[in-house]
C-alpha cells in the first residue's frame, strides 16, 4: 500500500521526477556559487584564509554535486520530452546545454585552483591573493552565466 | 507576465539555496567573517520573501490554479517553517561570531531539518498534491 501510493506519487514515468532532480541540482549549484562568491570577494578584500577556504569548499562540497545532478537531471528531462533530436534546434536549451558545459570546465579549473590554494594555507597560513582573485572573478562569471540560463529555462526564448 | 513572475520566483529559490549552503558550510565547522554572514542572511532573507511574493504572483497570473489550493496551501505551511528554522539557525550563527566549530549543540540536527523543509518545498511546486 506504501509503495503503491509512493510509486503514484512519483510517478516514474513522468516527467515531473527528472525536473525535480534538473532543478534541485541547478538551485544547489547556483546557490553553492553565490556563497563561493561572497566568502571569495570578501577573502580578497581581507586575505583572510578562512574565508577563502569556504570559497573553495562550496565549490567542491557544493557546486560540484549540484552541477553533476542538474547536469544528469537535464540529459533525462530532454529524453523524456523527447527533445534529444538532431532535428530539434531550440535556442533555450542550446543556451542551457551550453552553458552547463563550459561551466564544468571552469568548475574542474576552480577545483584545481582551489586544492592548491588550500595547500599553501596549510602550509604558510595565509592565500596568495593572484589566484584568489582570479577564482573570484570566475566564479562571479560562472554565477552571472547560471542565472543566465536559469533565465533561458524559464523564459524559453525562442 | 507569467515566465518573468517565474524566473524572479527561481532566482529566488536560488537565494535560498545559497543560504541552506553557508548554513551547511559553517555547521560542518567553518568560518565566516562578520560581512559574509551578514550577506548570507540577507540572501536567506531576500529568498524567502522573494519565493512567496513572486510564488503568489505566479499563482494569480497562471490560469487553473487557486491560492486556496492544497499545493499552495502545504507551501505556505512550508514557507513558514522554513522561516522560522532559517532565522533560528542564522542567529545561532551570529551568537556562535561567525564560528562554525563554536555553534551550540542542536544546531545541525535543526539544519538537515531545514533542508528537508526546502527539498520538500521545492517537491511540493513540481508534483502540485490536491492542484
Amino acid at each position: 500500500m506504501g509503495l503503491a501510493l509512493l510509486t503514484a506519487l512519483l510517478r516514474p514515468d513522468d516527467w515531473k521526477l527528472p525536473l525535480f532532480v534538473h532543478v534541485l541540482g541547478a538551485l544547489t549549484l547556483v546557490g553553492a556559487l553565490a556563497v563561493s562568491a561572497i566568502a571569495l570577494i570578501g577573502a580578497w578584500r581581507s586575505n583572510s584564509g578562512a574565508l577563502t577556504r569556504v570559497g573553495f569548499m562550496t565549490i567542491f562540497y557544493g557546486a560540484i554535486p549540484g552541477w553533476i545532478v542538474m547536469r544528469g537531471g537535464a540529459q533525462w528531462i530532454q529524453h523524456k520530452e523527447g527533445l534529444d533530436n538532431d532535428n530539434i534546434d531550440l535556442s533555450w536549451l542550446n543556451i542551457g546545454f551550453t552553458m552547463a558545459d563550459l561551466g564544468f570546465v571552469l568548475l574542474i579549473v576552480l577545483t584545481v585552483i582551489g586544492s592548491l590554494m588550500v595547500r599553501r594555507i596549510r602550509r604558510d597560513g595565509s592565500p596568495s591573493p593572484i589566484p584568489t582573485r582570479v577564482a573570484t572573478a570566475l566564479v562571479s562569471l560562472l554565477l552571472v552565466g547560471y542565472l543566465v540560463a536559469v533565465w533561458a529555462m524559464a523564459a524559453k526564448p525562442a | 507576465m507569467y515566465h518573468f513572475w517565474l524566473v524572479l520566483h527561481l532566482f529566488s529559490a536560488a537565494a535560498l539555496f545559497a543560504s541552506l549552503v553557508a548554513s551547511g558550510a559553517l555547521v560542518s565547522g567553518a568560518s565566516m567573517s562578520p560581512g559574509a554572514l551578514t550577506a548570507s542572511t540577507a540572501l536567506m532573507r531576500a529568498g524567502l520573501v522573494g519565493v512567496l511574493v513572486f510564488g503568489i504572483a505566479l499563482a494569480i497570473d497562471a490560469d487553473g490554479y487557486e491560492l486556496y489550493d492544497g499545493w499552495i496551501l502545504i507551501a505556505l505551511g512550508l514557507w513558514f517553517a522554513a522561516g522560522y528554522l532559517g532565522d533560528t539557525l542564522f542567529t545561532a550563527f551570529k551568537e556562535a561570531g561567525g564560528e562554525g566549530a563554536s555553534v551550540r549543540s542542536g544546531v545541525s540536527a535543526l539544519y538537515w531539518i531545514n533542508v528537508a523543509v526546502i527539498v520538500l518545498l521545492l517537491a511540493d511546486m513540481v508534483w502540485k498534491p490536491w492542484a
